[in-house]
Parts: C-alpha cells; sequence; structure tokens
C-alpha cells in the first residue's frame, strides 16, 4: 500500500516561521484564495471543470427518471459523490475509500443537498410515480489542497448549467420530451452554497484561507465554512485538530463566511456569461435558418 | 552534437550518426537500447546526442522519476531508523533506502548522528552500479576518497524545493563548457549581492538556506520560475534584477 | 483521417506523466505513475508490474472496464520495455471524462460493443502519450483506428467510426499498428467475410501509418509535408511538448 509522502522537517518549520511573519510560501496574504478558473463543456451542459491554483475537478451531472422513493412520494432524489482514485494519486487506492474521499463526500451532501439548495420537491414529476434522479459526480483530477472549495465551485456550477428534459403531464402520464423536440429546462436554486476551508497553526494561533497542498501537510487543524451568496452560514466543520478558542474560531467563521460570499458573487457571474454564450449560439442557429427561408 | 531528429521508441539509430572508435567499445547511454548483434534503438522519445572523443551516444531525458544512480548526490527523507541504519526515501512511493549510521565524518558507535523522523539529509548513492542492479540502494555522507563530508551530512533549516530532473542537472555541472551550455545565470546574480547557501539533489530537490526567511523565498521562488517556464539567459537577468530590487 | 482529435501532454503536475486525448466523441485522461514500489504479491523479479485501471464517466465501473482494462493492458505489455525495470509497479490510470451524447450502434442494435470499439484508440493514445512524457522506457509506439463497415451497394465501405453518417453499420474494428508496421491489436464486432476484412486491414493501415513506417514526408490530404496519419499526428503532439521543454535552450 503506498504511503501518502509526509512533509520534512525543515519544510514544516519553515513554513511556520513564515506564516508567524505573515509571509506564505506563494507570496499571497493569509486571506487569499488562489486564482479560481471555471470552464464549460460547450457541447454537453452541466460539465465543468475548476481549477484552484493546481488543484483541478471536474463535475458532471446525470439525469434519469425514476420512481420516487414510497416514503417520499412528493420528493425526487439528488445524490453528491466525490471520487479519488489513483488518478489523483498512487495512494488513493481502488478499494478502499480514502478519509479524504469520504470527508469531502460528506461534506458536499450535507451542505448542499441538505440545506435545500435543490429542493427535492421541485424533481418531482408525478406524486407517487415519477421524479427526477439528479446524480453529480465529482472527480479530482489534481490535489494541491482546498478540495472542498474547488469541489463546491464545481458541483454547483454543474447544476446551475445543467438541463433536465422538459416534461408534461398529461392525464396520468408523464411526457418526456427530447431535446430537439423542446429544450432543456434549468434547475431551480434556492441558493448557492460554497466552502471555503481556514486552516489552523501555531497551536490555534493563525489562521491561513485556501492551504495548498504543503500547507495542508503543515497545519494542525481545518475549520470548513460553508456560506451562501447573502452572507448565511450554511455549514461549519471542524474534524478534530488542535484546539481553538472560542473568539479566534469566530474570527476565522467569519472570515471565510466573506470569502464564500465572494466566490459566489463570483461564480453567479461566470454562469451568466456562459449562459449568454449559450443563447447567442442558439439564437445564432435559429437566425440562420430563417435565413434559408 | 546533437541531431534535430526527434526519435520515438523503436526507432532505429542510422549506423552513420553513431561514433564508431575502433578502440573503444560504444558506450549507450540513457533513452537508448542495445539489440543484438548491432543495432541500436530509442527506448524513449528525444533527439540523439552522440561524442566522437568519448564514444558515447545518449538521448536528452528531461521527465519522468528519478531513477538511483551510483555516485549521485541526492536530497533524502529520514523516515525512520532500525538496527544499523536510517531509513530514508529518496521519491515518494518507492522503497527507502538505507544509509549506515556510521556512514558520516567522525562517527564512531557511540557518537552517533541523532536524525529525528524527516529530517533532510545531503547524501550519495553508494551502492555500485545501482542503475543496472535495481535493489535497494544504500547511501553515504562520507566521500570514499578523504573520509570526510565534503558538504554531504544534515541539512538543517532553510527550505526545500521541487525542480524538474533536467534543471537538476543543469544545476550540477561542474566543467565550464558545461555551466556554459547549462544557461543557468540565476543563482550566481543572486549570489553577487546576497549569501545563502544550497544544495542540489539531482533527485529534483533544491535545498535554500539564506538566513531569511524572504530571500529564501525568492531565491527557491526564482529557481522554480525559470525551471517552470524554461527562462533564457536575458529573461533570467530581467528575473534576477525584480528579485533582488524587491528584497 | 484523424479528424475531431487533440491531445495535451503533462497537463497534471503531480503524476510522472499524464496526457488528456479526444477522439470520437470520448475524451480520456491518462496518469502514469512509476517505476513505484510494487506490492510484495504483485513483485516480478525480472520485469515490472503493470497495472491499468479504466475509470468509466460516472462511478467505479464494472464488466466492460475491467474487460477492457484487460485488453489494453495485453496491447501495452509487449510496447513497454519491463526488463528495464525489474521489481516494480508501473501505474497506469484512465479516466473517462466525456462520452458522445448519441450512440452509435450495430445493426444488430447493440451499443456497447460499438462503445468499446470506439473508445480503443483514445486510451491506447492517452496511454502512451502518458507513458512518453514519464519517460517510462518502451519498445515501440502503435496507433490504434476504429473502423466501421457501412453496408453498402454491393462493396465494402470502411469509414471511421465516427463518420457513418447514420448509416447501418455491420460490424466495428479496432486496429492497431506499430512503428514498424506490425498488427498489435484487432478486436471487432458485428459480421463480416474475408472481403471486409482485407478492406479493413487495408484502411487501418492507412489511417495509422503512411507507407508503411515512419520519416516519410507525404502529402495528404493536399497539405505537403504534414501527415494525417494517426502516427504523424503521435509524433506531432510529442515532438511539440518535448519543443517546450526544451524553451530554455535559446533560438537554435
Amino acid at each position: 500500500m503506498p504511503l501518502e509522502p509526509k512533509i520534512s522537517v525543515n519544510e514544516r518549520e519553515f513554513l511556520l516561521d513564515a506564516l508567524r511573519q505573515n509571509l506564505r510560501l506563494s507570496g499571497r496574504k493569509l486571506d487569499a484564495l488562489r486564482p479560481l478558473s471555471i470552464t464549460f463543456d460547450p457541447d454537453d451542459y452541466g460539465v465543468t471543470e475548476v481549477q484552484l491554483g493546481k488543484t483541478r475537478i471536474r463535475a458532471h451531472t446525470q439525469t434519469t427518471i425514476t420512481n420516487p422513493p414510497p416514503s417520499r412520494p412528493f420528493e425526487g432524489t439528488l445524490t453528491i459523490t466525490a471520487e479519488l482514485s489513483p488518478l489523483t494519486a498512487p495512494h488513493f487506492e481502488l478499494a478502499r475509500p480514502s478519509d479524504t474521499e469520504a470527508l469531502l463526500s460528506r461534506l458536499l451532501e450535507k451542505s448542499i443537498r441538505r440545506s435545500g439548495a435543490l429542493p427535492v420537491e421541485s424533481l418531482c414529476l408525478l406524486a407517487g410515480d415519477k421524479c427526477f434522479n439528479l446524480r453529480v459526480t465529482v472527480h479530482v483530477l489534481a490535489h494541491d489542497g482546498g478540495l472542498p472549495t474547488a469541489a463546491f465551485v464545481a458541483v454547483l456550477a454543474s447544476l446551475m448549467t445543467s438541463r433536465v428534459p422538459a416534461t408534461e403531464v398529461r392525464g396520468g402520464e408523464v411526457q418526456v420530451f427530447t431535446a430537439e423536440e423542446r429544450e432543456g429546462v434549468r434547475l431551480q436554486l434556492v441558493h448557492v452554497p460554497i466552502a471555503v476551508g481556514v486552516s489552523v497553526f501555531d497551536g490555534g494561533a493563525i489562521g491561513v484561507v485556501d492551504a495548498d497542498g504543503m500547507e495542508e501537510q503543515a497545519r494542525e487543524g481545518e475549520v470548513v465554512v460553508v456560506g451562501n451568496e447573502v452572507g448565511e452560514i450554511c455549514g461549519v466543520t471542524k474534524w478534530g485538530g488542535v484546539d481553538v478558542g472560542a473568539v479566534e474560531l469566530v474570527g476565522m467563521v467569519e472570515e471565510a463566511r466573506k470569502q464564500c460570499e465572494g466566490v459566489v458573487k463570483w461564480l453567479k457571474g461566470k454562469v451568466e456569461e456562459e449562459e449568454k454564450r449559450r443563447a447567442k449560439r442558439d439564437h445564432a442557429g435559429e437566425r440562420s435558418a430563417e435565413n434559408q427561408r | 552534437m546533437a541531431y534535430s531528429d526527434v526519435l520515438l521508441p523503436g526507432d532505429e539509430v542510422p549506423q552513420e550518426q553513431l561514433p564508431s572508435n575502433p578502440k573503444k567499445a560504444l558506450s549507450i547511454g540513457p533513452g537508448l537500447r542495445h539489440i543484438p548483434p548491432s543495432t541500436i534503438s530509442a527506448t524513449s522519445v528525444g533527439a540523439l546526442n552522440v561524442d566522437w572523443r568519448r564514444n558515447a551516444a545518449w538521448m536528452d531525458v528531461n521527465g519522468g522519476r528519478y531513477l538511483p544512480s551510483t555516485n549521485d548526490p541526492i536530497i533524502v527523507r529520514v523516515t525512520g531508523s532500525s538496527g544499523e541504519a536510517f531509513n530514508c526515501q529518496i521519491t515518494p512511493y518507492t522503497s527507502y533506502a538505507a544509509l549506515p549510521h556510521l556512514s558520516f565524518q567522525d562517527a564512531t558507535k557511540k557518537t552517533r548522528p541523532q536524525l529525528a523522523n524527516g529530517a533532510l539529509v545531503y547524501a550519495r548513492i553508494a551502492t555500485p552500479a545501482a542503475h543496472l542492479l535495481h535493489i535497494d540502494p544504500e547511501l553515504t555522507c562520507i566521500d570514499p576518497s578523504t573520509g570526510k563530508s565534503e558538504g554531504l551530512g544534515p541539512l538543517k533549516g532553510g527550505m526545500l524545493f521541487k525542480i524538474s530532473l533536467g534543471m537538476a542537472r543543469r544545476l550540477l555541472m561542474t566543467s565550464k563548457r558545461a555551466k556554459e551550455d547549462a544557461k543557468i545565470i540565476i543563482l550566481d546574480r543572486l549570489g553577487e549581492k546576497w549569501g545563502f547557501e544550497v544544495a542540489v539533489g539531482r533527485n529534483g530537490y533544491l535545498w535554500v538556506d539564506a538566513n531569511d526567511i524572504q530571500r529564501t523565498m525568492a531565491v527557491g521562488r526564482a529557481i522554480t520560475e525559470v525551471d517552470e517556464q524554461g527562462l533564457v539567459v536575458q529573461e533570467q537577468e530581467a528575473l534576477a534584477q525584480k528579485v533582488l530590487k524587491q528584497g | 483521417m484523424p479528424s475531431h482529435q487533440s491531445a495535451q501532454v503533462n497537463t497534471l503536475p503531480h503524476p510522472d506523466g499524464s496526457a488528456t486525448v479526444s477522439s470520437n466523441g470520448y475524451t480520456v485522461l491518462c496518469t502514469v505513475n512509476g517505476p513505484l514500489e510494487a506490492q510484495r504479491r504483485d513483485e516480478q523479479p525480472l520485469e515490472a508490474f503493470i497495472e491499468v485501471h479504466i475509470r468509466p464517466a460516472n462511478g467505479v465501473g464494472g464488466p466492460p472496464e475491467r474487460s477492457l482494462e484487460s485488453t489494453l493492458l495485453s496491447f501495452l505489455h509487449p510496447i513497454i520495455l519491463t526488463p528495464a525495470l525489474p521489481r516494480s509497479l508501473i501505474q497506469i490510470t484512465l479516466q473517462i471524462l466525456s462520452v458522445p451524447p448519441t450512440a452509435q450502434t450495430l445493426r444488430t442494435g447493440s451499443a456497447a460493443s460499438v462503445a468499446r470499439i470506439a473508445l480503443l484508440p483514445s486510451l491506447a493514445h492517452a496511454a502512451q502519450l502518458a507513458l512518453l512524457a514519464a519517460r517510462i522506457p518502451m519498445r515501440t509506439v502503435a496507433c490504434v483506428a476504429s473502423l466501421a463497415v457501412v453496408e453498402g451497394t454491393g462493396e465494402v465501405g470502411v469509414v471511421g467510426v465516427g463518420e457513418t453518417g447514420g448509416g447501418k453499420v455491420e460490424a466495428v474494428h479496432a486496429v492497431g499498428y506499430s512503428r514498424q508496421g506490425k498488427c498489435l491489436l484487432w478486436e471487432m464486432s458485428g459480421r463480416g467475410d474475408g472481403r471486409g476484412m482485407k478492406a479493413v486491414e487495408g484502411e487501418a493501415r492507412r489511417r495509422c501509418l503512411v507507407e508503411g513506417g515512419k520519416g516519410e514526408d507525404v502529402v495528404m490530404g493536399g497539405v505537403e509535408g504534414r501527415r494525417e496519419d494517426l502516427m504523424g499526428w503521435l509524433e506531432g503532439t510529442i515532438g511539440g511538448w518535448l519543443k517546450g521543454q526544451q524553451r530554455w535552450k535559446g533560438e537554435s
């Protein structure tokens, strides 16, 4: 079983000394995120690839139509799974899901699904009979820290740009239209939750936003905050790690929440840009058809 | 001399391109293999290099994972100690190399160096023909001819930076001619104004200690930028100016 | 013609070698790590142990992926110079990132067998580009073409799997040729006869290699000096990557 390589004493001590002087190896400020970029697949709606520094995550949404669970006849289903494989690094084995994978999946599940960002009632087509089943898969292509942030951005971007088939209920039957018959429908998100992590150093005294791979290895703890565009906190998670004083913790959570707000605003801007681009493409297609008449 | 045609695996090197000293056997280096009786074929992708005087042929192979070779200076991380030696990791996910407790200058059974897990050591590969034997290599921190450390040994403080294997090779050139071909001037430029120590590991690591956090980071980042961006000499000059002004 | 083919080499920071290849509507990302320490049970005394993992776009995959892994392993094993890295592990992981929106089917209705054949070129090329980038020693390089035999008027029409234009597909073939002109892979699904097989062989050879080997400057598709066969495309891709690596040498 290949073991994850650890950083050396020299690196760990240097990083800590630097942080005590308010310096990071990358030259970033302690409260700065790495550059974020996103690409949307032009042909496949709902496929997004996000880069946060050197971390790369890809997400896509699959839609199927199934029967709703008998205990919840008025709802559809939404599942979000994160996968880390030897593709990410040799120490991520196939048969055994790592802690990283389990924690990431749980975080996504908790903060996106259970916060009601996409109300599952909106996925119901015909009560007790048919509903949409959405499955979002997250592939971690490169891991250099900041997985929660990049994963949330990729998942939300995928949901915001996905299309589900248009449907109509006629006489107790659900008719599903193909993309050629009727344009797909966008999903209605109630709010957009994004995660930002604050890594803790120096016995809880220093908090650093968006740690990269090396900083993650050297850190003593982490607080992950999920926030949305209206400044609400949708989740705070701290899995063990060094003790952090209450006052410091509140400070870190507030810092992260502000960052979340900023990222959501950026994401919404990017999604709007992409939708405009698509509308132009589709409209251009229509116009040429008109000219041919 | 380097030929401009790019060879791919399986391509035979044309006889006329190979040096043919009747007194010396042809020595073939990385990226090539010999298929008896007289075919030299490529195993990697790149351009062919030949040295008619040394009767050698090889390929420039940059990239991939470091493979241990006898006498290479490398920077390793101690992962544990067992009986007679420290266990050290040369590259991630590969088996450990042994660094005997006594392979340090002036070490005796009573005065062994104390190295904690995670300590960095500058060592050489002692196992003869390491690149052929494919066994876990043994390391040493003593120069065999002098019995002294000659710069090898534990590295205290400073910071580690990852560099490409090609950059490590360039930084380790010693002869004047080779240094010119290596085209690295950034460290010399920075060294003219700042004092700092460096150690270069052929396994793709650079250790820097400038006794000052910002300067150490600046030197390390400058080298990684030259490496990642493939900066030519003029660009390195400009970068050095910029770095010195900021620091 | 390798239409709609694109590739990028070594875009990921951590693996020893990586490559992304798109063709026939499939996009595949491959990472190669090695030589690594092999597990005791896998270690071979005289050669490297090769592991191939294929992950579909969704989930961990099942029998189709395991079967593709087996085919790809038997294709790659003779290409990799395994005796050069005894006792080690070479880990090859392929992730299918996207699949074409509409599935081509055989006349019999089977889409799965066509998908498998259409996917093989991307898998084979991504794996080899990643192996080359990781500097794993290799014996040769091979190109794989996927072809469809389309029902015509008494003639055997052989086109690329993505070029059938909705015609009735009798059979699909994935055929691979090494740089030296040896056939290293042939998989087929559907129905065919001797005449069809000959036609497929000729077309596959033409698409993979020009004039049966490398280093020929041939005018193809009207563009002088630019080869349009798969081997030419592979050479161009890896050549572009090498040139980027040599930037520091300055103008040559």
